[in-house]
């Protein structure tokens, strides 16, 4: 009798209070997984972060300390605008170059992704399937394996030297359309469709307000990766003009000049990771909406 | 169009879908499979670069015979990337899907640790990887030595040498810490994907495999990994990719070497080559999950 009640109230106590994992140890053992996983994949920006703010004589140090600085300083940032000051263009120009490249870029690559990866799951079109293992195919080969032929072909379209350099190439990007046709394939239902269908939408309208919010966490984790590639894409050979260049491309000549530029290269480049950052945490924000709110479960 | 007979309105609608994949087709055709083609044309030809143009010379099978036959290095590479995909990418999967579940269970804090493993995913083609890559890379000996010494990983070597362990057992245990930062900088990906598979599973299947008295570890099997199989799928062919096309790996070391010694057609062919071995092996992938999704999806 006892131990039918103990049972009895094993499964309440399931059903009523969350627990991770069956025993004591258990939930010692998954949160210092957890922990120690996690910590291995955040050293390497704390680390970054601690050497921004190293004097110089503790940068020479060897073997560096990992953690701690013992005279911080905010030298290592405060040397940037002196650096910036002299280039020869204004620095809000590969401001601007920087953002208007990363923005225009991430819309175009997520909404062509998005509307070709509709069609290649959702429609009945011929080809679909030879289309797709293009897709699969492309995805092996990166810019640098393509620099010589596509170099060509940008000289061939007149936009080597333009803006467009950077935008053009990264809209028909691959990943997107894979990562998209996958999730589609899964997780929106051609029932949802048919059902548009039936109540008279058309393939933009079905496009745009059922299959928008769908796939809205795809969405925003393409959206992210995007933006963290055009934020830091550094073209190959394809943009000379000064007022052109954006700013990993300027930042990284501005803080070379070997040991003694090292601390002003790590403040540069923790920096740097703050815009795709802010983007992560906006996105965060927005996908717990989306996940509650869209059909998507079930 | 007009001449066309039209078979109805649905046939229509079709041809007024594909127009949404032509901004991405074009692009796509433009910017990938024309240069992809090039790039297998120059893998049989030997290139010259003059001043705003390419003189590109047929020359067979030359440059395969040459990095086959000649060149030594070239399978050893070869056989050093296969063997990286093999125990890459299985880590990885392991490794994210472990992770990726715990990150699902509803615990505090865990937006928190969710952002902890996204973190390298956002900064990851920033400078700290490119450090990370280099350091992890080599011989950690030799950059413990070397010039770059306020970077990397060498604080981990340096805390083991602190240990007084025989350097071999020194030696491995630096490489695989390495190794376990590379691969979980890697896994973040992977991460992200499988917690959005995950939660995409009716929580209606484990209330009645509970009820059913399934334990956990026949609810992982038998609810969600066939429920996850399609994200697998994803996973693994994403982790294939990545692993595959890494600068670090020896193969692409060796194309893009040749590529700075503007030796174009060599280095085609010894990517190209490499990519139709990885190709096989993708489709390979493809097919025996496809087995699965038939018997599950």
């Amino acid at each position: 009798m006892a131990e039918i009640k103990r049972k009895k109230m094993k499964v309440h106590s399931q059903a009523q209070v969350k627990r991770y994992t069956r025993s004591r140890f258990g939930n010692f053992f998954f949160f210092f997984c957890l922990f120690l996983f996690g910590a291995f994949s955040v050293i390497p920006l704390v680390y970054s972060i601690v050497t921004s703010f190293k004097p110089l004589d503790e940068l020479l140090i060897f073997p560096p300390s990992l953690f701690i600085v013992k005279r911080p300083t905010l030298e290592n940032y405060l040397i940037l605008p002196s650096l910036i000051e002299s280039l020869e263009v204004p620095f809000s120009i590969y401001a601007f170059n920087s953002l208007f490249v990363t923005t225009v870029g991430t819309v175009l690559h997520v909404l062509a992704s998005a509307s070709a990866a509709f069609v290649l799951s959702k429609s009945k079109i011929k080809y679909k399937n030879i289309i797709f293992m293009v897709v699969q195919l492309s995805l092996l080969f990166n810019a640098y394996t393509l620099m010589i032929p596509r170099y060509l072909i940008y000289s061939g379209m007149g936009i080597i030297d333009t803006l467009w350099a950077y935008i053009l190439p990264a809209i028909p990007s691959s990943m997107g359309v894979f990562l998209m046709k996958q999730y589609m394939d899964g997780y929106v239902p051609d029932a949802l469709i048919e059902a548009a269908k039936i109540d008279g939408a058309g393939w933009i309208r079905t496009f745009w307000t059922i299959i928008f919010p769908c796939v809205k966490p795809c969405l925003l984790t393409l959206t992210l990766f995007s933006f963290r590639d055009m934020w830091s894409l550094v073209p190959q050979g394809t943009i000379f003009s000064e007022t052109l260049k954006t700013l990993p491309m300027v930042m990284s000549t501005v803080v070379s000049g070997g040991l003694a530029r090292s601390g002003a290269a790590m403040a540069n480049s923790v920096l740097m990771m703050i815009p795709p950052i802010i983007v992560y945490f906006i996105s965060q924000g927005s996908l717990k909406e989306s996940m509650s709110s869209a059909g998507i479960k079930g | 169009m007009k001449n066309k007979k039209i078979k109805g309105i649905e046939s229509l609608k079709s041809r007024y879908g594909f127009l949404f994949t032509l901004p991405w087709l074009i692009g796509v055709a433009v910017f990938f499979i024309l240069p992809i083609i090039q790039s297998a044309i120059y893998s049989f030809s030997s290139l010259s670069i003059e001043p705003g143009r390419v003189l590109v010379d047929w020359v067979g099978l030359k440059n395969y015979n040459f990095i086959l036959n000649e060149n030594p290095q070239y399978i050893n590479n070869l056989g050093a990337g296969l063997k990286n995909i093999f125990i890459q990418v299985p880590f990885i999967l392991i490794l994210s899907l472990i992770l990726g579940i715990l990150l699902n269970n509803e615990f505090k804090g865990r937006m928190i640790y969710r952002s902890l493993y996204f973190l390298p995913v956002i900064i990851a083609s920033g400078v700290v990887l490119n450090l990370f890559l280099e350091a992890s890379q080599g011989d950690s000996t030799e950059i413990a030595t070397s010039a770059s010494v306020s970077f990397g990983m060498i604080d981990f070597s340096s805390v083991l040498e602190g240990l007084n362990l025989p350097s071999s057992i020194l030696k491995y245990l630096t490489i695989a810490l390495d190794n376990i930062f590379l691969l979980i900088w890697q896994s973040g990906i992977q991460i992200v994907l499988i917690i959005a598979g995950l939660q995409t599973i009716p929580d209606l299947l484990y209330e009645v495999a509970h009820v059913e008295g399934a334990t956990k570890w026949e609810q992982f099997w038998f609810i969600t990994l066939p429920m996850m199989i399609r994200t697998m799928l994803l996973v693994v062919i994403f982790t294939l990719v990545e692993v595959v096309t890494i600068n670090t790996n020896p193969v692409m070391e060796q194309g893009y070497a040749y590529f700075g010694n503007i030796e174009y057609g060599v280095g085609s062919a010894v990517l190209w080559f490499y990519f139709v071995i990885v190709g096989l092996v993708i489709a390979a992938v493809m097919f025996i999950f496809s087995k699965f999704l038939k018997k599950w999806g």
